[in-house]
């Protein structure tokens, strides 16, 4: 009898800590919430809150001038049950301070500000948002966005 | 890797005021954004203070982009000028919309309609007294 695994199918990009991937993560985040039948809204809101994680990520690595080999953003999807999942890990300092202070997106937000709307918007455009910082495995972002339609497949 | 962002100033003479239309291309992230703002700050440090950006070929913008264009608009305003947008695709539009910056910067449907209302901006700015409604 062929057993069934138990782990969702994970896609893994890790790419190095430098802007220029950014756009190949994008382009990679499109492929999957068109591949997903997302709705045009939701997969821009994915599209956004990834680059804006990671986009946090590497401008935090180079900013510790943390070596090539080490500076790395890694980046994990997973579908389940309607929901896509999402992990943005990097082995930068802790940002639990900036990540409590940042308030989703609402007509009171200061728009007048030239940086800082990063994590606004992940807790904005996403459904939950959670995060953890350890000595071992540095940061890590989850991310959820539910589906109100029920055909997602992994 | 591909060339991701390009960005195109042109200068366009009105009745009584100069419009540079700065058009983008690509896409606006943490790896472009600069560009954009030495494009723009050049202009404002050499006071030309009315400017369009123009966003028909624009297929991204990330908070970066939005925070070059939010400063520039409030330096632009510093000097009695105005930043406008136009011709964003439904994608980046929004965009705009979803986080709220349509209402603070002013958005056009295209080039033309934007360069209109600068030339109308001019007209009032040179006749404050005159006015297109009705009087009573």
């Amino acid at each position: 009898m062929i057993q069934r695994p138990s782990a969702p199918a994970t896609l893994r990009l890790d790419v190095a800590a430098d802007p220029e991937w950014l756009s190949y993560i994008r382009h990679c985040i499109e492929g999957v919430t068109a591949h997903l039948d997302c709705p045009e809204e939701d997969a821009l809101q994915i599209e956004m809150s990834v680059d804006e994680a990671c986009a946090n990520s590497i401008d935090a690595m180079r900013r510790l001038a943390i070596s090539p080999n080490e500076a790395r953003v890694c980046v994990k999807l997973w579908v389940e049950e309607n929901q896509l999942h999402i992990q943005v890990q990097d082995c930068a300092n802790s940002f639990f301070d900036a990540f409590q202070r940042a308030m989703p997106i609402s007509d009171y937000t200061d728009r007048t500000q030239r940086r800082g709307y990063g994590l606004q918007i992940i807790k904005t455009f996403m459904d939950a948002v959670h995060y953890e910082h350890c000595s071992q495995n540095g940061n890590l972002l989850f991310m959820t966005k539910q589906f109100a339609h029920s055909t997602i497949q992994a | 890797m591909w060339k991701k962002f390009d960005v195109e100033i042109t200068e366009k003479d009105l009745d009584g005021v100069t419009i540079h239309v700065v058009s983008v291309k690509g896409a606006i992230d943490s790896s472009t954004f600069q560009e954009l703002q030495e494009a723009l700050q050049k202009l404002l440090d050499e006071r030309k203070c009315h400017i369009l950006v123009e966003f028909s070929e624009l297929d991204y913008i990330s908070s970066a982009g939005l925070g070059v264009l939010m400063g520039m608009l409030q330096e632009a305003r510093q000097y009695q000028g105005e930043l406008k947008l136009a011709d964003m695709s439904p994608k980046i539009r929004n965009l705009f919309d979803m986080l709220g910056f349509s209402r603070l910067i002013r958005i056009y449907d295209d080039a033309e309609t934007a360069i209109r209302a600068f030339e109308e901006d001019a007209k009032q700015e040179a006749n404050p007294n005159d006015s297109t409604e009705e009087q009573y």
